[in-house]
């Protein structure tokens, strides 16, 4: 019926959301709208024609006024007294550092100019990361600039300095040095030395101290379920690149699971293609509601969130049966027998090649994955306990913080970096707890939650601004390095806790002492001194250490704060505990002249009595009162809400709802057609105790019994970005099932969805095969709809041109530009558009303009839902003419792609024909240009855009107009000062990072080169990709990456059929055979047959694949540059 | 009516513009096109004595202008390489001496500027060979800088352009290809 018939024989249909499949009239309509609403005043009324004339009037006047007095104001120039070596004014210098809160980021690289921080990246170097990122890491600049940050320290809510804040805590902490009362810290784990050491010095001054660590409920479960298991309470390192096979049971791995970032890297490798690797690892999402990670899974089953634990447990038990194990295992029923049976046939032909994880927080689950891992022997191959994560809080301590809190036992707490009264389960109580507490001191960067219901708050530096440390993973140590004197009155956490234990010192200094006690003696890499180790260390942003762990001998060894207590709550299993060899491991300690013992590690080993203490441990109570389960998520934008202050974050969609600036309750297609529920009505949510109200959202994949909710929203004390976005959800979280009921409160809610902003009217732009159609044809499931498109010659015979009605390009200079990107890499994660915004200068453009479809990214990631296999109708049956409820069939667990879109840089740009002045040309080097300048505002262009990619100014937005009511001088300090800030009536799109190319040629020059090799220029987003998915590079140069992947079979450029030839490359999507996936009706019921090949377990990764898999990372050391050094301090 | 409409609110703007051609302080050039601009500086600094006589490298006081966009102003640790012994009791040097001791810099008057929306790169032109005096114009006999050339876009294109036919003695051999694209200096 439409011209995909002709480009997918089998019509796989995309659809951009439910209101595409049902063909909605309001999605038609998009097709005739380029902007989507007529123009509106600010206050959102639409414009009349007076208005318009008289607004005419007004604006030449005020260009005449402009343009008249030419002699433009006196500017001063005033150069350094004393030039800093370092700095050279518009040359740009890079630094290795790491923010010590965020260690699951891994090592960063900060580009400064002129002395101030514009961009953070991942730090290529770091093994872990590769340089990629995410995009709360990415957005993490904008923090620094954010005029909400405490901006000096207060006591008793006045803004006071450093010595009466000083003063005034160790008056109020004057009385816990001798008495028996007692003294609380509370922060996330811990991990640099230097950090732990600081925070020791403190607790020794204070003996009745204790050190209480809480992190995200995750990570507290898999490390309390490895205290019973293997003794020790850490979160292990995942290698998923190791691993064939995949099974996931919750965790979002890709996007919000420990350390995202890493995993995406890790994981990506196995899912792409190519003639050295044939082969994909296969991938098993059981999840409730669709997460990122399932939208890239390969098999993918919906469970509830109560059906969980019994399936682990079956699995478990099944594992344990196939591989004879003779431990006991917890009996349990679970209606998908038929999964675990064909899983586990799939893991057994996977032994010592899979990974089994789950996002639970139910330590008895968690109990049950060791198990199965255990089982299976993928310890020591794709999970890593004993080079595992930071030894985390098993969550008893925390518990026991909060009960000595109420009855009084503890009535002084420290809190630093940690946010309880809103982002816990537990919010009330700590509420609660913190304000009985006789004194409260928090180390903070704004007064959040927490930290307002404090006594005296020590105003807390940004990463980018003091100094600390960090081991992310053990044996990769790390320096956070400042890049920046505070902008405001704030200090160095370091500082703070010294300072307070009445040693103070400098951070810098302190830092490299600690390093020489404990961290240099761990290094075998370096020979010499220990200032040759940490200026490597300091350069390179990672130092190394050998797998062996470091053990402060002598009697002064003082307590370690957050030695693991008996992990286990049942008795048996704590002696068991204390009985079995524990492991040693690098905890700091303050005497830093104490002698130092290295000795070998002794190897965690699975405790099969234990982990059956453990997967008998009852899970916390459910709640009964209501009819739908409620799954608590996290966004992959905004995350726990940390950063809900950030509004890059705030306008990032969410990859799958793809809703900006609000949080939602997703509720599946079926259940909503039940419910009479449509998008956007405001419906009741409620658990009987706890009611918010919350706009709806079909979500096609969600569970039809249950609905989901993202936490991080609704946060009161965030700042002026962050307040009352959405609602807060975190008071439904019990740690057991959650049952809710909703009802519609007959309110329709405005939505932010990017998603269906633009329509391609069914346009296949996506493309995809499977794998078994690849190896059979290279380009299969890519047909070549240009070629046809060919010029020719007066006597008829091909040119070797494009047809054109314009004289061809012909791009015979040394460079033209182009990108290439992988479909099989990408997961949606983000990370590239954020990267994109800050390094362009994109504007915020705020809750209200993006509801009228006015958001400014360059770079979107749109995302397609297609039908399963198992999915009725059959492929090719639906039409787009909903018939009754036919659609909901294939929205009940449909395939997900993602497809990151920008301005294609086309030889016959659409754009470029229409434009009445010239302002968008195309370059020889194969650009579109965009020259604001010259710009008039027609927005022709964007109408003539078959992809939907330009923008437009339709107010001052850089300096605030219509957005939120940010401080936007404090936030100009982050624009990027080579790229121009657009202002009102002006079109803009991706430039394709035009000013780093020109960047990297004034570079090259100083180098004495003559010609960009790869690496020497990389674009923003390809920077920041996680996965090495998106190449950029010279399509001229016949050894560049982008040249070569551009000749991939699977290479095709979006709606090449009506010869627009862009410069960008997409490669086709290669799934799993559709033979490889259970068979059957809706996924969500048991009884369906799940059958599997067992092909897969033969194949197996070559083992160099792994730096070669992604181009990407390759450029690294010229990118690096000369500037990427120490700085002193 | 309906044309009064229209009318009306453009009539401040032919006022306007009646007014703004008298507005500009140099003489004989289109608004906004600066050449011949030579405001007094807060020092009485003589580029021929330092560049012309004394013949000093223009990159030893602007250093950036190869190194990065900008070629900068000199900072004063600059200045009193020399002047810490060379005629510190002028009274224009000893401003110099007052600004280094006192930490707070001098004021210079900006002179060459060229508008944001424009990315002007030093060092990929003086990399390549091209002279100060280029753009600067004789720079080595003004006792007092000024604004040599227009810097307007046409100015700048048709060096750009000319090249080809006409390159300058120096850049003869380089075989150069100057750009005219708008991406490479508006982006």
């Amino acid at each position: 019926m439409d011209g995909n018939d002709k480009i997918h024989p089998a019509a796989r249909k995309y659809w951009q959301g439910v209101e595409e499949l049902r063909n909605d009239p309001e999605i038609a309509s998009l097709r005739d709208l380029e902007f989507g609403v007529p123009p509106t005043m600010g206050d959102g009324s639409e414009v009349e024609r007076r208005d318009f004339l008289k607004m005419i009037g007004t604006t030449f006047a005020a260009v005449g006024m402009t343009a008249g007095c030419a002699r433009r104001p006196i500017e001063k120039v005033i150069p350094y007294v004393n030039k800093p070596e370092e700095i050279t004014p518009g040359v740009r210098a890079y630094y290795a550092t790491i923010n010590s809160l965020r260690p699951e980021w891994g090592g960063l690289l900060a580009t400064a100019r002129d002395g101030r921080p514009i961009k953070v990246d991942g730090n290529p170097e770091y093994p872990l990361s590769g340089g990629g990122s995410d995009a709360q890491c990415q957005a993490s600049i904008i923090d620094l600039y954010d005029g909400d940050r405490l901006r000096a320290p207060a006591v008793g809510g006045q803004t006071t300095d450093w010595k009466k804040l000083d003063a005034a805590v160790a008056t109020a902490l004057a009385a816990y040095k001798t008495q028996g009362k007692k003294l609380a810290i509370v922060t996330p784990t811990l991990t640099g030395a230097a950090t732990k050491a600081a925070l020791q010095a403190f607790m020794s001054s204070y003996p009745a101290s204790r050190h209480v660590s809480i992190d995200a409920e995750i990570g507290t479960a898999i490390a309390a379920a490895h205290g019973y298991t293997h003794g020790i309470t850490r979160v292990p390192l995942y290698d998923f690149h190791k691993a064939d096979l995949i099974v996931s049971f919750d965790a979002d791995f890709l996007g919000t699971w420990i350390a995202p970032t890493w995993f995406s890297r890790q994981y990506i490798p196995g899912r792409r293609v190519s003639e050295e690797h044939p082969t994909m690892s296969f991938h098993i999402q059981a999840e409730t509601n669709l997460s990122l990670t399932g939208a890239s899974c390969d098999e993918r089953l919906r469970i509830l969130p109560s059906q969980q634990r019994d399936l682990v447990m079956a699995l478990a038990g099944s594992v344990a049966k196939a591989t004879g194990y003779a431990g006991s295992v917890p009996q349990a029923k679970t209606p998908f027998t038929k999964e675990v049976a064909a899983w586990t046939k799939r893991l057994m032909a996977a032994k010592g090649k899979g990974i089994v994880i789950s996002g639970s927080t139910d330590v008895a689950v968690q109990a049950a994955i060791n198990l199965i891992n255990e089982r299976l022997g993928n310890y020591g191959k794709a999970i890593d306990v004993d080079r595992g994560m930071a030894n985390y809080g098993d969550g008893t301590q925390a518990a026991q913080l909060l009960k000595d809190l109420q009855s009084g036992a503890v009535d002084a707490v420290v809190l630093w970096g940690v946010n309880p009264v809103y982002a816990s389960s537990q919010a009330k109580t700590w509420k609660a707890a913190i304000q009985k507490a006789k004194v409260s001191v928090a180390i903070c960067d704004r007064l959040d939650e927490t930290a307002s219901l404090c006594n005296i708050q020590a105003a807390s530096s940004h990463y980018l601004e003091c100094w600390g440390d960090a081991e992310p993973t053990i044996g990769m140590a790390s320096i956070q390095q400042p890049l920046v004197r505070p902008l405001h009155d704030t200090r160095g956490p370091i500082t703070t806790w010294l300072t307070w234990a009445g040693q103070p010192q400098n951070e810098r200094e302190f830092i490299a002492e600690v390093w020489k006690a404990l961290i240099f003696p761990r290094q075998e890499t370096v020979t010499g001194t220990f200032q040759k180790f940490w200026d490597k260390s300091l350069h390179d942003g990672l130092a190394q250490l050998t797998p062996r762990h470091v053990i402060v001998g002598g009697p002064a060894a003082a307590p370690t704060p957050s030695a693991p207590p008996p992990v286990a709550t049942n008795a048996a299993a704590a002696a068991a505990a204390v009985a079995a060899p524990a492991v040693p491991m690098p905890e700091a300690a303050t005497p830093v002249a104490a002698p130092i013992k290295l000795i070998d590690p002794i190897l965690a080993e699975f405790r099969p009595r234990l982990a059956t203490d453990a997967m008998a441990i009852k899970p916390a109570a459910a709640s009964t009162n209501g009819a739908f389960e409620l799954a608590l998520y996290y966004s992959v934008a905004v995350g726990d809400g940390k950063q809900a202050n950030n509004p890059f974050l705030q306008e990032l969609p969410d990859p799958l709802t793809k809703c900006t600036w609000d949080n939602l309750m997703l509720i599946s297609p079926r259940a909503a057609s039940k419910a009479k529920i449509e998008l956007g009505d405001v419906v009741e949510v409620t658990d009987g105790k706890t009611t918010i109200e919350l706009p709806a959202m079909l979500q096609p994949g969600l569970h039809d019994q249950a609905v989901a909710i993202a936490l991080g929203y609704g946060r009161t004390k965030a700042g002026r970005v962050g307040n009352n976005l959405g609602a807060d959800a975190w008071p439904f979280a019990t740690g057991g099932v959650i049952k809710v009921n909703f009802k519609k409160t007959g309110v329709k809610a405005k939505l932010g969805l990017e998603q269906t902003h633009p329509s391609y009217e069914h346009r296949n732009i996506v493309r995809e095969t499977t794998l078994a159609e690849w190896k059979k044809n290279p380009k299969a499931g890519n047909p070549d709809l240009e070629a046809n498109l060919m010029g020719t010659d007066k006597d008829g015979k091909p040119d070797g041109l494009p047809k054109s009605v314009w004289k061809p390009h012909k791009f015979d200079g040394k460079y033209r530009w182009g990108q290439v990107i992988d479909l099989n890499a990408c997961t949606g994660c983000g990370a590239c558009v954020v990267a994109c915004n800050i390094e362009n200068n994109i504007p915020v453009v705020g809750r209200s303009e993006v509801h009228r479809k006015r958001d400014m990214h360059w770079l979107r990631i749109d995302r397609y839902y297609s039908e399963r296999p198992e999915a009725t109708p059959k492929k090719g049956d639906y039409d787009w003419d909903p018939v009754e409820d036919d659609w909901l069939g294939l929205a009940d667990n449909p395939q997900v792609i993602f497809q990151p879109m920008m301005c294609q840089h086309c030889e016959n740009a659409g754009c470029e024909t229409v434009c009445p002045v010239l302002a968008t040309v195309h370059t020889p080097e194969g650009l579109n240009a965009m020259a604001y300048n010259r710009c008039i505002g027609t927005r022709y262009c964007a109408n003539n855009c078959a992809y939907k990619v330009r923008r437009f100014n339709w107010f001052q937005y850089p300096q605030g107009e219509m957005a939120d009511n940010r401080d936007y001088k404090l936030a100009s300090l982050a624009l990027n000062p080579d790229v121009t800030v657009r202002s009102r009536g002006v079109m803009e799109k991706c430039s394709m990072c035009v000013q780093r190319i020109q960047a990297a040629k004034s570079e090259i020059l100083r180098q004495g080169k003559e010609t960009l090799k790869d690496g020497d220029v990389r674009s923003a987003c390809e920077d920041a990709c996680p996965t090495g998915g998106i190449v950029f590079g010279n399509l001229n140069d016949p050894d560049s990456a982008v040249n070569k992947a551009r000749q991939d079979p699977r290479s095709y450029r979006a709606l090449e059929e009506i010869n627009t030839r862009p410069s960008i490359w997409y490669q086709t999507r290669v799934r799993h055979d559709w033979d490889m996936m259970p068979e059957g009706g809706n996924a969500n019921v048991g009884g369906h047959g799940g059958h599997s090949k067992g092909a897969h377990g033969k194949d197996s990764h070559g083992k160099d694949s792994h730096g070669k898999g992604s181009h990407g990372h390759q450029g690294g050391d010229a990118h690096h540059g000369a500037g990427h050094g120490k700085k002193g301090g | 009516m309906k044309c009064a409409s229209l009318v009306v609110p453009l009539l401040p703007l032919a006022v306007l513009m009646v007014f703004s051609t008298g507005c500009d302080q140099v003489p004989n050039q289109i608004p906004s096109y600066h050449k011949g601009y030579q405001p007094v500086q807060p020092i009485n600094y003589s580029h021929r004595l330092h560049a012309g006589e004394l013949g000093i490298e223009c990159k030893y006081c602007h250093f950036g202008a190869e190194k990065g966009k900008h070629a900068g102003i000199p900072p004063v640790n600059v200045c009193m390489n020399c002047h810490r012994l060379v005629k510190p009791n002028s009274p224009e040097i000893k401003k110099i001496h007052q600004a280094y001791n006192s930490g707070k810099s001098i004021e210079w008057i900006r002179i060459h500027k060229l508008p944001d929306f424009v990315a002007f790169d030093h060092s990929r032109h003086v990399n390549r060979g091209v002279a100060s005096q280029t753009c600067h114009g004789q720079i080595q006999e003004m006792e007092v800088v000024k604004q040599a050339n227009t810097l307007a876009m046409g100015w700048c294109v048709n060096c750009h352009r000319d090249y080809k036919n006409n390159p300058p003695d120096h850049l003869k051999d380089k075989k150069l290809n100057p750009s005219i694209d708008c991406g490479s200096c508006h982006h």
